[in-house]
């Protein structure tokens, strides 16, 4: 009884046909659109000489990844199980591109779906000896640059890891109800208002395990906990730790922001926003509130980073609150030979006698 | 020969909507709209607008499999869907689940176009019994459209708008004039409550006599200019329902104006049974009752009789798709499951539409 799979998050939709040992029997990767999905997946039955009739099970991709991609794909997938009175069971995009440049033991892979806008959506995970897909540290969004390669989804990965979700399913005892397969789109449409009421306070050290989660959404290479926690360790008034929460009932931790005394001046260690609370001017708060706490403890010669050269957003925000540009450390960031930018706000420059107190 | 039955699937714009039509009949019909939830952002939202469809599109149709008793896909001999003009990614939604669903029952596939499912619309009317080949006024939030409807649903372009759609002149005065979304309805209810006598007068546009072209944003201009020299004097006078009321005459005026050129032009009616002699008044406007008076009067004029789209089936519906569906080509096989949608409708760019 074969079960078909099909993934429509990248620009390169796949369909497998899969035995109920986990042997592929046919696949298409399509070179074209997810409107042409259909096709692939009459080739494949075709192909295999597999009535409609004899389909045992769908599974598909939910995403994350192109949003009209995965609406033709679940869409699709549900028309179809729905009609053939057989189960759809919905598996991570990122599980099935990560399944398909995993092997069973092996080590550590990133699977990396294309975003849009510069950004892909990543996730660390390793197959374990017996070939499950196991997730390790959060998912998140991050600049291509920082993401790496995509990991395209490929036929063998998504028979793999299509079969596994399919046995779980069943295993579980899951309804598969294609109606209740929905997709994650990983992001909010544009057009969504910002529902989110955000509350600034402290970070604490109860704190430390939301920031790691949030650090790994932010950065390909994030801060460890050790990093942290010898933050959290500085003398009072030699260190500023900052929060932005998320007004609901759990106070999600969605911002972060950190200055260090080092010397007679202060170095803003790092500044973070949760990738879905972005563009509604919490990192512009987090660094207005630094400066002003910092100057509440005395600014010294003023304040101090380092930025990664071509983080364009970032290097906006600093000059928005009237930083400017010294020099380059070259090479600075180990994890991609990146430059950094050292910026300043002096306490004797015109921009600080400008901010308002 | 018994009229063959079409479940057919709608995703154009804001309403999610399925049905299940044999002839001229509509066995079941479901429709889901999303207009409290683009009423917010004053305009259809696109992207929400497509994620919303995907989680209605298949409760829509397991709706009326169940209401019309036939349960099972496998039991119609056609799945119709909308192709287009419309949002793309809206549309993609419905085209991707009636093609899966096509595909799963071994049943054809009937892509159809938004247009000519408003057209037949009109077929719907219990009463005339209307029947191709017939004239046709197409006016909705999308089109304004003067029509040929041939013999076999054939739909030649006669005139069309040269800017704003009556129904997005409609929406946009309402907007000006602060009322709610969808702000035909509105800005009508808001007409009604003023004495007609009162009305201001807006002068419709006037085209160059030998076209039957329409145009609206010079109204929607004068509405405006209007409501700031009122505010200018802090006036009190004319009021918003004195002002909607001559808005909504101009629109009327300038759509009933060009419908009038047509069957001047035409001269009488012969009486032959090739002649044009039913007048459709079709889409999301014509339910509004102003235009239906006024088109009944004129076309009476000529001895033309006119055919209102019954008012459930004037705005986006699946019912209507399906009885479009019948003068339609079926698909089955690899082309048919390529189908893609498309934002236009291409076939006017030669002035005709020919169902396919």
């Amino acid at each position: 009884m074969p079960l078909l799979c099909l993934d429509t998050a990248t620009a390169s939709p796949v369909v497998a046909l899969v035995d109920d040992d986990g042997v592929l029997l046919a696949a298409r990767v399509v070179d074209g659109r997810a409107q042409e999905v259909l096709g692939a997946i009459d080739e494949v039955l075709t192909e295999a000489s597999v009535a409609k009739a004899d389909l045992v099970a769908v599974v598909v991709g939910l995403g994350p990844g192109t949003f009209t991609g995965l609406r033709v794909g679940v869409s699709t997938a549900r028309g179809i199980a729905d009609t053939l009175g057989v189960p759809l069971y919905g598996e991570s995009s990122l599980v099935l591109a990560g399944a398909s440049h995993a092997e069973a033991g092996g080590s550590l892979v990133r699977a990396v779906i294309p975003a849009g806008r510069g950004e892909s959506f990543v996730q660390d995970m390793r197959m374990g000896d017996d070939g499950v897909m196991l997730v390790e540290g959060g998912s998140g969004v991050v600049s291509v640059d920082a993401a790496g390669a995509a990991t395209p989804v490929t036929p063998a990965g998504l028979a793999r890891a299509g079969w596994r979700a399919w046995q779980r399913g069943v295993r579980e005892g899951e309804a598969g109800d294609p109606l209740a397969t929905t997709p994650d789109y990983g992001r909010a449409p544009d057009a969504d208002p910002p529902r989110m009421d955000v509350r600034h306070d402290e970070l604490s050290i109860d704190d430390l395990d939301a920031l790691l989660v949030l650090e790994a959404r932010c950065f390909a290479t994030p801060w460890t906990r050790e990093m942290y926690a010898g933050e959290f360790a500085r003398a009072r008034e030699d260190v500023v730790l900052l929060a932005a929460r998320d007004a609901g009932a759990n106070r999600r931790l969605v911002g972060a922001a950190l200055a260090a005394r080092i010397g007679d001046c202060w170095h803003v260690m790092n500044v973070l926003v949760d990738p879905i609370a972005r563009g509604r001017g919490i990192a512009s708060r987090l660094v207005e509130d630094l400066l002003a706490r910092t100057r509440e403890l005395g600014a010294g010669e003023g304040w101090t980073l380092e930025v990664r050269d071509g983080n364009v957003a970032a290097i906006a925000l600093y000059e928005r609150h009237g930083f400017a540009t010294v020099g380059t450390r070259p090479g600075y960031y180990e994890d991609t030979g990146d430059d950094a930018l050292v910026m300043w706000l002096r306490t004797e420059s015109p921009a600080f006698a400008k901010e308002p107190s | 020969m018994t009229a063959r039955t079409y479940l057919a699937i709608e995703s154009s714009c804001d309403e999610t909507a399925a049905a299940i039509v044999r002839g001229r009949e509509v066995l079941a019909e479901a429709v889901a709209t999303q207009a409290e939830l683009h009423e917010r952002f004053g305009g259809v939202v696109p992207e929400i607008a497509s994620r919303r469809h995907l989680e209605l599109v298949d409760i829509v149709v397991r709706d009326v499999l169940e209401c019309s008793g036939l349960e099972r896909v496998e039991n119609v001999d056609a799945v119709a869907v909308t192709r287009g003009p419309g949002l793309v990614g809206a549309l993609l939604v419905g085209i991707a689940a009636a093609k899966a669903r096509a595909w799963a029952a071994g049943v054809p596939l009937v892509p159809v176009d938004h247009l000519l499912g408003h057209v037949a619309s009109a077929l719907l009317d219990p009463d005339a019994n209307l029947e191709p080949p017939f004239l046709c006024v197409l006016v909705s939030g999308g089109h304004t459209l003067l029509l040929d409807v041939d013999v076999d649903m054939t739909l030649t372009l006669l005139g069309s708008t040269r800017d704003d759609a009556a129904g997005e002149a409609f929406d946009k005065g309402a907007r000006l004039l602060g009322l709610d979304m969808p702000g035909g309805p509105a800005l009508s209810a808001l007409a009604a409550t003023a004495d007609r006598r009162d009305a201001v007068e807006f002068t419709p546009a006037m085209l160059h006599h030998d076209t039957l072209d329409t145009s609206f944003s010079g109204i929607k201009t004068a509405l405006s200019i209007a409501l700031r020299e009122r505010a200018a004097i802090r006036a009190n006078e004319p009021t918003d329902a004195q002002l909607a009321a001559g808005f909504e005459d101009a629109i009327v005026s300038t759509i009933v104006g060009s419908v009038k050129k047509l069957l001047r032009q035409r001269g009488p009616t012969s009486g032959h049974a090739s002649a044009r002699d039913r007048m459709a008044v079709v889409g999301g406007v014509a339910a509004n009752a102003t235009l239906r008076t006024r088109m009944a009067g004129i076309c009476r004029e000529f001895g033309v009789q006119t055919v209102h789209a019954p008012l459930r089936w004037c705005g986006d519906n699946a019912a209507m798709i399906g009885v479009a569906a019948q003068f339609c080509p079926e698909h089955a096989g690899p082309d048919a499951w390529q189908l893609d949608a498309y934002a236009t409708t291409p076939l006017f760019r030669q002035g005709k539409l020919v169902p396919n």
